[in-house]
């Protein structure tokens, strides 16, 4: 499905692209840590928000790049797109549970509590156990197309099920919680909206990086499996 | 750079190392701007060396020693976290809504030591650092070394590659 | 083969198996009971904060019994190379799908069924004045939670941790049925008229409806890969 030339010219692109995030990034953490003023209630805790945000659009990235090499896999077979679906579920792990942890650190000073039943930090730790569900469904699977199509299975019901998750919960916690604390309505003042501007382009451009660089690797994992077991098979390349 | 061809071990040190470098450089840019706008310096050492300037003071406002008047200003004892010494402050600046009774906050303003009293003019929320720190190095050091090890292993694999002869007999 | 000629046909093998051997009905009821008995020692509250947890209970009762049977759903189907044959077979695979499920909504069922009599027994629970409403959530939530477990059932089955995956799957995934089902018993049993608990009720439907379209529509490329 993806020619040879065409992935040559994304192997380049990925090289500009990682170059802008850490520009980005830069520009972001510097705006961010040494230029924006410190938030009126919050105080200097503010600034966590700018890795917290980032990340966890990053992991919504990844979760919706699941979804579509998974549809996208079901119907065109292509593994390299499989291989793509495993690195986007590899590096969604990562930012999914960096952005739980950061946000659990905002949320002790802000709300002085560790963790809450937020709809939304509930949706992102269901997220996190999908996901790893899916890594470890791809381990034990033994053979190549087999473990492809069940991982793609698994990630559509998964992205299905998701919003109903959310949803439920949001209706169970308005029944029992109340609304006094909110993940919303973080109001934001103009020098401290720009280094989160920053913050989320150059991580969402570095997940992308990544993904490339993770999917890469994956492929040159089997390439070099095909390899020491004698056969370059079709399956494979 | 053709697909098949890869960059050298080299190149990536030297990126990481200059990414690491930067890293550096805003740490300590932060921790200049830190130590400028945000530092703060407990009661007691307050009380003994009795600086002279503008300062910073950390500490909680003592139960029911707020007296808050019409304009804004108020008069309160500031109790150290430890709650052992106490300074009578006179607060006059703007109304404040983070002013309230047992709350930790941070003032700016000039100490007086013959009336033993802190004229605050500025209110802010306590820094809470730890925490920003401790966020940031979880968010950003595994970021840093899950990238680095992705494209050194990147490297290693294609050489693996290319090294690899099926059928060679051993 | 026509389509219900086929859901029919695998209900029917499943249900004349279950029939004669009785050996998963007999397992989950007995499993179902132990774990109520367990949760009757592990809270040490008054009789009506036990009866405030009542709904939470059930459905956790039955949830854990679900997991051990949903996974073995297509346990028989790996003998003697069943799920190639299946996989072969010129039936349209939804329908394996559907009469697996409708199977093992079956089998949940009749121990749900026996199991509530025990339960107003053992806690005092008034569930005579509400059947028709703890019946209507119990098919519902039981569809769901069977929807997600034949298609993950299947999934796993031929995995050498089975046991372990299947739970790790289901369980995330299977959220808003418990939620649904808690919220709504817990307002059938409250006395609640239907209008304040109606939401969870379509709440669990709305699941239902998803889930098994979408894992109907799955099937067919989990047996045709």
């Amino acid at each position: 499905m993806i020619s040879q030339s065409l992935r040559g010219k994304l192997w380049k692109l990925n090289g500009a692209i990682g170059i802008v995030s850490g520009i980005c990034i830069f520009i972001g953490l510097f705006l961010g840590l040494v230029v924006a003023p410190a938030d009126y209630y919050q105080g200097e805790v503010f600034r966590i928000m700018y890795v917290h945000v980032p990340f966890a659009k990053a992991a919504l990235l990844s979760y919706c790049t699941l979804f579509i090499g998974s549809c996208l896999y079901l119907w065109k077979k292509d593994l390299i797109v499989d291989n793509l679906c495993h690195a986007s579920a590899g590096v969604g792990i990562f930012f999914t549970s960096i952005a739980l942890i950061t946000g659990s650190i905002w949320a002790k000073p802000t709300w002085n509590t560790w963790w809450t039943w937020d709809p939304r930090l509930v949706s992102f730790a269901i997220l996190l156990l999908i996901l790893i569900g899916y890594l470890m469904l791809r381990t034990f699977v033994d053979d190549r197309k087999r473990e492809a199509t069940y991982a793609a299975v698994l990630a559509i019901i998964g992205f299905v099920d998701l919003p109903i998750v959310y949803f439920s919960v949001e209706w169970w916690r308005t029944l029992h919680q109340p609304m006094s604390i909110s993940t919303r309505g973080v109001s934001i003042a103009p020098g401290m909206l720009m280094p989160l501007i920053f913050m989320v382009i150059g991580i969402s451009l570095l997940f992308s990086y990544m993904l490339m660089i993770r999917t890469q690797m994956l492929y040159l994992q089997h390439l070099l499996e095909a390899k020491q077991g004698g056969l370059l098979s079709e399956e494979v390349l | 750079m053709k697909l098949g061809e890869t960059q050298s071990l080299r190149a990536i040190y030297v990126r990481w190392a200059v990414i690491v470098i930067i890293a550096g450089v805003l740490t300590v840019l932060a921790v200049f701007r830190y130590n400028r706008e945000v530092f703060a310096i407990p009661i007691e050492t307050l009380l003994r060396n009795k600086p002279d300037g503008i300062v910073r003071i950390l500490g909680q406002v003592s139960a029911g020693t707020l007296v808050k008047k019409g304009d804004g200003s108020a008069f309160f004892y500031l109790s150290s976290e430890r709650k052992q010494t106490e300074v009578s402050v006179l607060y006059t600046g703007k109304p404040d809504d983070n002013l309230r009774d047992a709350k930790a906050l941070v003032l700016t303003g000039f100490f007086d030591p013959d009336q033993m009293q802190f004229a605050a003019q500025k209110i802010s929320p306590i820094p809470n650092s730890g925490f920003v720190v401790s966020a940031y190095l979880i968010a950003l050091l595994p970021l840093i070394l899950f990238l680095f090890s992705m494209e050194r292993n990147l490297i290693r694999l294609s050489v693996l590659i290319k090294e690899e002869r099926p059928y060679q007999k051993g | 083969m026509p389509f219900f000629d086929v859901v029919k046909l695998i209900l029917w093998k499943d249900v004349l198996a279950e029939v004669r051997s009785r050996e998963t009905i007999s397992s989950l009821f007995f499993f179902a009971l132990n774990v109520i008995l367990i949760f009757s020692f592990s809270f040490s509250v008054g009789q009506d904060v036990m009866l405030a947890l009542m709904p939470g209970l059930i459905w956790v009762a039955f949830g854990f019994t679900s997991i051990l049977g949903l996974g073995k759903s297509f346990l028989s189907e790996t003998h003697n190379d069943c799920l190639a044959y299946l996989q072969i077979a010129p039936v349209p695979k939804g329908a394996i799908y559907l009469g697996k499920l409708c199977g093992n909504v079956l089998l949940m069922l009749v121990v749900e069924i026996v199991l509530y009599p025990l339960f107003m027994i053992f806690f005092n629970l008034n569930i005579l004045v509400k059947i028709p409403s703890v019946l209507l959530i119990s098919f519902l939530a039981t569809v769901g939670l069977s929807a997600l477990g034949t298609l993950f059932s299947i999934l796993t089955v031929q995995l050498r941790s089975r046991e372990v995956m299947f739970p790790l799957l289901l369980l995330p995934l299977s959220v808003p049925v418990f939620i649904g089902a808690v919220e709504a018993t817990q307002g059938a049993l409250g006395g609640e008229p239907y209008f304040a608990y109606r939401h969870w009720v379509e709440l669990l439907f709305v699941f239902d409806m998803i889930i098994t379209i979408a894992s109907f529509w799955m099937f067919e490329y989990i047996l045709d890969y």
